[in-house]
């Protein structure tokens, strides 16, 4: 047998043998790591949620949601709002819902975030769930000290400020920007508003139906 | 017993694969923002370096010659991916924290070094050392490095506050302070070894058994 034929087969052998052993692997952890995906989603949802006891996936017109989210001023190229769970009680009624959302335009890329929204229209809470930005200017998003500004609060939209935020209104909250991070801050705000227009569409075509 | 012990020293001190060898620098540079990066980087590299340094110490006879990096980029690959599928179904909260370094090992040129130039010609047990000592060796480096950014960029370490946040210099902890700070550590242990009658190693230092080059001419290039 020529050299290289034997190189070959002995290259091709130890390849397939790392294929099949992967595929094992891959089947015996499938179950135990798809848990682990759907134990993080849940502790996800409690973080912003936490009135609700069970989180099921709502299926909802994401085209047409997102039409309305552009409709309001956010395209989709700035903030593309991924899935929306309804949070409910143990008597089975609907608290809330957690949207997941990714703002396109922070200094490092995409950040991915859920936004809790009680029924009324309150922001329950914000958390990361994905964020590449800058250590020690944009990561400070990633902190309470951040994070909670957008914590109960009723409000059409959210703004950034960079000379402190006054009273937030029905209409308008102020969020104090992370100093050196003005276009982390951005975004993260784009990002609520966008979960905060989506929860609108929800709401108000489930008003609609009734 | 004494072989182990002496391929751990080899790994952690005279072939320091950051600090000597000067291997492995993207991730070295890139993921030593704070201690505890640090130490998890370096931590995942030990555990797949010594998986691959086993795997491909126990097939040293089988792979031929001519297609040796293929093989063992495939087998490297493969130890990477494996360790992801355990760490993401029995650990999760270990790969949270470490998931964004887990793909980038594969890429880490200390581990295609160790097994071009030891595990190849060495059978399983010192090559399970090699990768051993090699692995804590970075680990120790990137430890070193993390806690000194994290100190003066952040003004933590671990996450506790040292430094009050006014005093800290951000720019530590961005890429530039990645390259300052290993600079310094380089010095400093070059000026140790100096002290301890020990020449600075540049490039080829005659140690043709932990080389990969295989120029064949030790002595010359070192004098020149």
């Amino acid at each position: 047998m020529p050299k290289f034929l034997k190189d070959a087969l002995i290259l091709c052998a130890i390849t397939i043998s790392s294929g099949l052993l992967l595929g094992l692997i891959y089947e015996v952890t499938k179950a135990p790591r798809a848990e682990q995906e759907i134990r993080k989603q849940q502790e996800a949802c409690e973080a912003v949620l936490e009135s609700a006891d069970t989180y099921t996936e709502l299926d909802y017109d994401a085209a047409a949601a997102a039409s309305y989210i552009e409709g309001a001023g956010i395209t989709p190229s700035e903030v593309t709002v991924g899935s929306v769970m309804e949070g409910k009680d143990a008597a089975g009624m609907t608290v809330g819902y957690v949207i997941t959302v990714t703002p396109s335009e922070g200094y490092g890329g995409d950040i991915e975030f859920t936004v809790g929204i009680l029924n009324d229209g309150t922001v329950s809470g914000v958390s990361i769930l994905s964020i590449g930005e800058t250590p020690g200017l944009g990561m400070k998003a990633d902190t309470a000290d951040f994070l909670d500004q957008f914590a109960n609060i009723k409000t059409k939209k959210f703004v950034h400020t960079k000379t402190g935020k006054g009273e937030p209104t029905e209409e308008l909250a102020e969020i104090d920007a992370i100093s050196g991070a003005t276009i982390t801050t951005k975004a993260m705000v784009k990002g609520v508003n966008a979960a905060l227009l989506c929860f609108d569409y929800l709401t108000g075509k489930e008003d609609s139906a009734e | 017993m004494k072989r182990a012990l002496e391929r751990l020293y080899n790994g952690i001190i005279k072939e320091n694969p950051t600090f000597v060898l000067m291997l492995g620098m993207c991730p070295t540079l890139a993921t030593t923002t704070s201690l505890m990066n640090g130490i998890g980087m370096g931590l995942t590299t030990t555990l797949v370096l010594v998986l691959s340094n086993v795997v491909i110490a126990a097939l040293r006879n089988l792979i031929p010659n001519g297609v040796r990096v293929p093989a063992y980029i495939v087998i490297v690959a493969t130890m990477v991916t494996i360790v992801q599928f355990l760490l993401e179904a029995y650990l999760p909260s270990i790969n949270d924290a470490l998931g964004i370094y887990i793909p980038l090992i594969v890429v880490n040129c200390i581990i295609l070094g160790r097994a071009e130039s030891y595990a190849s010609k060495n059978p399983v047990i010192p090559s399970l050392f090699d990768g051993l000592g090699m692995g804590l060796g970075f680990t120790v480096a990137l430890s070193l490095l993390g806690a000194f950014r994290e100190l003066l960029g952040a003004g933590t370490v671990l996450g506790y506050r040292i430094i009050p946040e006014n005093f800290s210099i951000s720019i530590f902890v961005l890429a530039p302070g990645a390259f300052f700070v290993l600079a310094c550590l380089v010095a400093a242990q070059n000026k140790i070894r100096a002290a301890k009658g020990k020449k600075p190693q540049e490039g080829c230092n005659g140690d043709c058994g932990g080389c990969t080059s295989r120029c064949g001419n030790p002595k010359e290039e070192v004098e020149a």
